[in-house]
């Protein structure tokens, strides 16, 4: 990575954009990809329920 | 066939199939996020690789500077959300053909993780604008015809919300995924047909780029595109379980 002025000094100014980037590129990703794990859960959780009563009512129907 | 199972062939509700997909109901999200499979690894591997060539193999762009790196993760952000728009035509005439749920449920999951990539396309090309063009927008047509695409795909999941009955939102939502797509070519072709401020990188000539460069590039649309295949994956067991919810749903308050 360059960010190098002439005279040595850093580009802090092109820098700070490419870090804020970064940062949403993969804090989009992320949260994304937390959002599809948390509604999964809740959805399995739902399943699980809607799985007991369906057991409830008929032990064979869920034994594969 | 008990008089349950016919029941749940009838309304395509395969319980016992139910029963396996919910097999990791204890597992926390957190250790449901880390790669389960050889693709979740292979895109971690992509990832590392990506950011390696991204920040210290490419060289240093002479005019814009490091801020030209966006580009390696905004072009295949891009790229990705086109993809995924493409999925959703593909699955809308598919659903429209058959009425196969699967189909939809892949327009659904596709139209979002679309979403998901073309604001982060948008909202990195702004970043990159700012000290470039000294502006965070401009009403250019790529950036413009850009916006509409997300716009339609954002009405595209709202409309889903909005609708209870599963076939008439699988409907309706694939005619908004069919005639959505129309702008995909238009975004594409934008900076060619009119006149505009955004880098034409990729011309009839080839690409005005310096070999390494084409080469991080390469790296970067490969490791966008595996990573949207597998987050896709993610949404689509998501969406099929929910499938799964909604139809034993129905079949217990039938019973």
């Amino acid at each position: 990575m360059g960010g190098i002025l002439p005279g040595g000094k850093i580009d802090m100014g092109s820098l700070t954009y490419l870090f804020a980037a970064f940062t949403v590129i993969w804090l989009a990703v992320l949260l994304y990809s937390f959002s599809i794990a948390s509604r999964q859960k809740s959805v399995q959780r739902e399943l699980e329920m809607l799985k007991a009563i369906v057991e409830e009512r008929d032990p064979e129907r869920l034994g594969g | 066939m008990s008089e349950h199972q016919g029941a749940a062939v009838s309304h395509g509700v395969d319980p016992a199939r139910i029963a396996r997909r919910g097999s990791a109901a204890g597992q926390s999200w957190v250790a449901r996020l880390l790669p389960s499979d050889p693709l979740g690894w292979l895109v971690l591997a992509f990832i590392v690789a990506a950011l390696f060539s991204a920040l210290i193999y490419a060289p240093t762009e002479a005019t814009m500077g490091d801020v030209q790196r966006i580009f390696y993760f905004h072009v295949p952000s891009a790229w990705v959300g086109f993809l995924s728009f493409g999925i959703v035509f593909v699955a809308s005439i598919q659903w429209l053909r058959t009425k196969r749920p699967w189909w939809d449920a892949l327009a659904a999951s596709a139209a979002e993780v679309g979403v998901m990539f073309t604001t982060v396309a948008l909202v990195t090309g702004s970043i990159w604008a700012k000290p470039t063009w000294g502006t965070w927008w401009d009403w250019d047509p790529r950036l413009t015809t850009t916006l509409i695409l997300w716009l339609v795909y954002v009405s595209y999941a709202m409309l889903r919300s909005m609708v209870e009955n599963p076939a008439k939102r699988a409907s309706l939502a694939a005619v908004v995924g069919i005639l959505g797509f129309i702008d995909v070519p238009v975004v594409f072709m934008s900076i060619r047909w009119w006149r505009t401020i955004h880098p034409v990188v990729i011309s009839g000539a080839g690409m005005d780029l310096d070999p390494s460069m084409v080469t991080t590039l390469m790296i970067c649309l490969t490791t966008f595109t595996l990573l949207q295949l597998h987050i896709l994956r993610l949404r689509l067991h998501l969406e099929l379980q929910r499938d799964d919810a909604r139809r034993l749903r129905d079949l217990i308050l039938e019973d």
